[in-house]
C-alpha cells in the first residue's frame, strides 16, 4: 500500500463529490425555477419577483453556480426555501432518526444475511440450502413497499399490534427494521453464500482437509478469511449508503429522517435542501468506498493494487 | 459438504438434488407468460373501460366478498373505475416500461462498454471513471432529482429507467470485448478488412452475448421495482396512466376499509419480480456458470 496509490484514492474521491454536486445543481436550475412550486399560481408579480430576488433566480446559471460554490466552500448551504431555516441544519435534524434506524437495522442484516448465506454454503446443494436460497430470493425480489404495506397490514390493522407511522417510542422502530432486514439480508445471504461456495471448492481446502484438518478448523482457518474479502466489500458499500438507503422505508412509515425530507423536498422542490442530502449522500458513499479500498489492500495483500479491478 | 470436497465433485454425492427447482422455474415461467399475455392483450380482455369513473358504484369489495358485485370481479376504487381493468392496465405499462428500459439499458450500456474496448486510452479511462461515479451514486436518488424537477413526462420516465444499471452492461461489454480482441477469430475477420462495427456486431457480440443476456434477465426485475417504487411514491407514471405502484399508492390510503386495494397489485408485483429472478437465476446457471 503506498502513498501514490491513496492519495489517487482521495483525490478521485473528492472529483466524484465535486461532480455529483455540479450534476444535481445543474439538475435542479435547468429545470426551471421553484417559483410558482413555492408561492402558488395566483401569486402577485411583486410577490414573484421579490421571491426571484431574494433566491438569485435572476442571474444566469453560471453566476448561480459560482455564488454556490463560493458560499458552499464559506460552510453556507443556503436556506430552505419551505422552512426559511438553514438547509444544513434541516438535514442535520432528520440525521439522528436516519442514523439510529440504520444503525439497528444494518446490525441485523449484518448479522442475519451473512449467517444464512454461510450456513446455506456449508449445505451446498442439500434441502437446507435450497430452502435457505428460496427465502433470500424471495426477499431480493421484493419491493420494499409491497412488503412495508403488507406488513402494516398484518401487524397494524389487522393484529393491532404495532404503529404504522411515526417514530415515538421503541415499537415504532419494528416494523421499519423488519422491512429493511428482510430486503437486505436476502442480498448478503446470496453474496456470503457464493462467495463461500467460491472458496469451498478451492484445491486449498482439499489440500487441508488431506493434511489433517478437522472440517472446522479447515472453515475457520481457511475458507472464512478468504471468503471474507468480497463479503467486506459489500458491507462496505451498504455502510455507505446509511443515508439514502431507507428514502422508500421511511416514506412509508413517516419516520421523520433524512430520506422521508429527500422525498418531499423533491416533490416541493425545495432545491437546497435536495442539495445538502445529495452532498450527504455522496460524501457517505465516497468515503465507504474510499474505506473499502483501503481495507482491501489491507485484508487480501496479494492484489496488485495499481491494477484496476474490473 | 466435506465428503463432496475430499470426493472432488461440486454436487454433494451423499444427499439426492433437490427436486422441486424445475417446478418452481416452471411455475415462474407461467406466470410471466400469463404477464406478458395480458399486457399485450389489456385492450381486449379489460371487463370495463378502465378509466371510467362512477360515483354509484363506488369502493366494492372483489366478487368473492359479501356485497361483491359480479360484473367487477376485483371490485372498483375510491372513484367507481373497475380494479380489474386497472389492473390490466396497469400490468402492461409496468411490463412496458421494464422491458423498454432493459432494451435501451442493454444496448446504450454494451455499445459504451465496446466504445471503451476499441479505443482504450483517453476514452477508456473516461468511460470508466464515469462507470464508477454512476456505481458509487444511489440511481434511485439520481432518479428522483431527474424525474421530479423536470416536468414528468412517459418518454422521460421511460429514459430514466433505461439508463438504471447502464454501468453493467458497459464494465461486462468492455472486459468481453478486450478479452474477445486477442482471440483468434477476431484477428482473423480483421485481416480480411472488416470494419470495427462488422467485427462487434457479427463477431464478437454473438460471442459474449450469453453474459449481457443474464444480465439483461437480472436487471429486469431490479427495474420493474424501480418504476413501481417511483410511482408509489408518486414520482413515477402519473394518472391517468396507470402502474402496478400506483395501483398500491392509491390503495394505501384505503388499506383500513379496503385492503384488497393496495394488497392485489402488490402481490401481482411481487410474484413478478419473484418469477423473473427465479428464472434469471436459472438462465445464469444454464447460460454462464462463471457469474455465479
Amino acid at each position: 500500500m503506498n502513498s501514490a496509490y491513496i492519495i489517487r484514492k482521495i483525490l478521485r474521491a473528492l472529483l466524484t463529490v465535486w461532480l455529483v454536486t455540479t450534476f444535481v445543481f445543474l439538475i435542479l436550475r435547468l429545470s426551471g425555477d421553484p417559483t410558482v412550486a413555492v408561492l402558488g399560481l395566483e401569486a402577485s408579480p411583486e410577490a414573484v419577483e421579490a421571491f426571484r430576488a431574494k433566491w438569485g433566480l435572476n442571474d444566469s446559471v453560471g453566476v448561480q453556480y459560482l455564488t454556490f460554490i463560493k458560499n458552499a466552500l464559506h460552510g453556507d448551504l443556503g436556506l430552505s426555501i419551505l422552512e426559511g431555516t438553514s438547509a444544513f441544519k434541516s438535514v442535520t435534524s432528520r440525521m439522528f432518526n436516519t442514523i439510529t434506524l440504520m444503525t439497528i437495522s444494518t446490525a441485523l442484516i449484518f448479522v442475519v444475511g451473512i449467517s444464512f448465506g454461510l450456513l446455506a454454503s456449508l449445505y451446498h446443494n442439500s434441502f437446507k440450502d435450497r430452502f435457505i436460497m428460496l427465502f433470500a430470493v424471495a426477499g431480493y425480489s421484493i419491493p420494499t413497499f409491497v412488503l412495508a404495506v403488507l406488513l402494516i397490514l398484518l401487524f397494524s390493522i389487522h393484529l393491532g399490534w404495532l404503529p404504522s407511522t411515526g417514530s415515538g417510542s421503541w415499537t415504532h422502530y419494528i416494523m421499519p427494521v423488519m422491512t429493511l432486514t428482510i430486503v437486505e439480508s436476502a442480498v448478503f445471504a446470496r453474496f456470503s453464500r457464493s462467495a463461500m461456495l467460491e472458496v469451498l471448492y478451492q484445491p486449498y481446502m482439499k489440500t487441508a482437509l488431506a493434511k489433517g484438518l478437522s472440517w472446522q478448523q479447515a472453515v475457520r482457518r481457511h475458507a472464512l478469511p478468504n471468503a471474507a474479502i468480497p463479503v467486506v466489500t459489500i458491507m462496505g458499500f451498504w455502510v455507505g449508503l446509511l443515508i439514502a438507503g431507507a428514502v422508500i422505508t421511511e416514506s412509508i412509515f413517516g419516520w421523520p429522517g433524512v430520506g422521508r425530507l429527500l422525498v418531499f423536498s423533491v416533490k416541493n422542490r425545495d432545491y437546497n435542501v435536495v442539495q445538502v442530502i445529495v452532498l450527504f449522500i455522496s460524501c457517505s458513499m465516497v468515503m465507504a468506498n474510499l474505506a473499502v479500498d483501503l481495507l482491501y489492500g489491507w485484508l487480501d495483500p496479494r492484489i496488485s493494487i495499481e491494477k484496476r479491478i474490473a | 459438504m466435506q465428503d463432496t470436497i475430499t470426493s472432488g465433485k461440486r454436487i454433494q454425492t451423499t444427499q439426492k438434488r433437490f427436486k422441486g427447482k424445475g417446478l418452481i422455474v416452471g411455475f415462474a415461467a407461467i406466470w410471466l407468460l400469463a404477464m406478458i399475455i395480458i399486457g399485450f392483450s389489456a385492450p381486449l380482455i379489460a371487463p370495463h373501460d378502465h378509466q371510467k369513473i362512477n360515483l354509484l358504484t363506488r369502493l366494492l369489495p372483489p366478487v368473492w366478498m359479501e356485497e361483491g358485485n359480479p360484473s367487477y370481479f376485483l371490485g372498483t376504487d375510491d372513484l367507481g373505475r373497475d380494479n380489474l381493468s386497472r389492473l390490466y392496465y396497469s400490468i402492461r405499462m409496468s411490463l412496458l416500461v421494464a422491458i423498454l428500459g432493459t432494451l435501451i439499458c442493454a444496448v446504450i450500456g454494451s455499445s459504451i462498454g465496446f466504445i471503451a474496448a476499441h479505443f482504450r486510452g483517453v476514452i477508456d479511462e473516461i468511460v470508466m471513471m464515469l462507470v464508477d461515479f454512476q456505481a458509487s451514486l444511489p440511481y434511485m436518488i439520481l432518479a428522483l432529482a431527474v424525474i421530479a424537477f423536470f416536468e414528468n413526462n412517459i418518454f422521460l420516465f421511460i429514459g430514466v429507467m433505461g439508463m438504471y444499471g447502464w454501468e453493467m452492461y458497459a464494465r461486462f461489454a468492455r472486459g468481453l470485448a478486450l478479452a474477445a480482441q486477442e482471440q483468434g477469430y477476431v484477428v482473423a475477420v480483421r485481416t480480411f478488412g472488416a470494419s470495427p462495427v462488422r467485427i462487434y456486431l457479427r463477431h464478437i457480440l454473438p460471442n459474449v452475448g450469453n453474459t449481457l443476456l443474464v444480465n439483461m434477465t437480472l436487471n429486469f426485475p431490479k427495474l420493474i421495482m424501480l418504476e413501481t417504487s417511483l410511482s408509489f411514491l408518486g414520482l413515477g407514471i402519473q394518472p391517468p396512466n396507470t402502474s402496478l405502484g400506483n395501483l398500491v399508492g392509491f390503495g394505501r390510503d384505503h388499506i383500513l376499509t379496503a385492503w384488497w386495494l393496495a394488497v392485489i397489485p402488490a402481490i401481482t408485483i411481487f410474484l413478478t419480480t419473484l418469477s423473473m429472478s427465479i428464472l434469471g437465476d436459472w438462465t445464469r446457471d444454464k447460460l454462464d456458470p462463471t457469474l455465479k
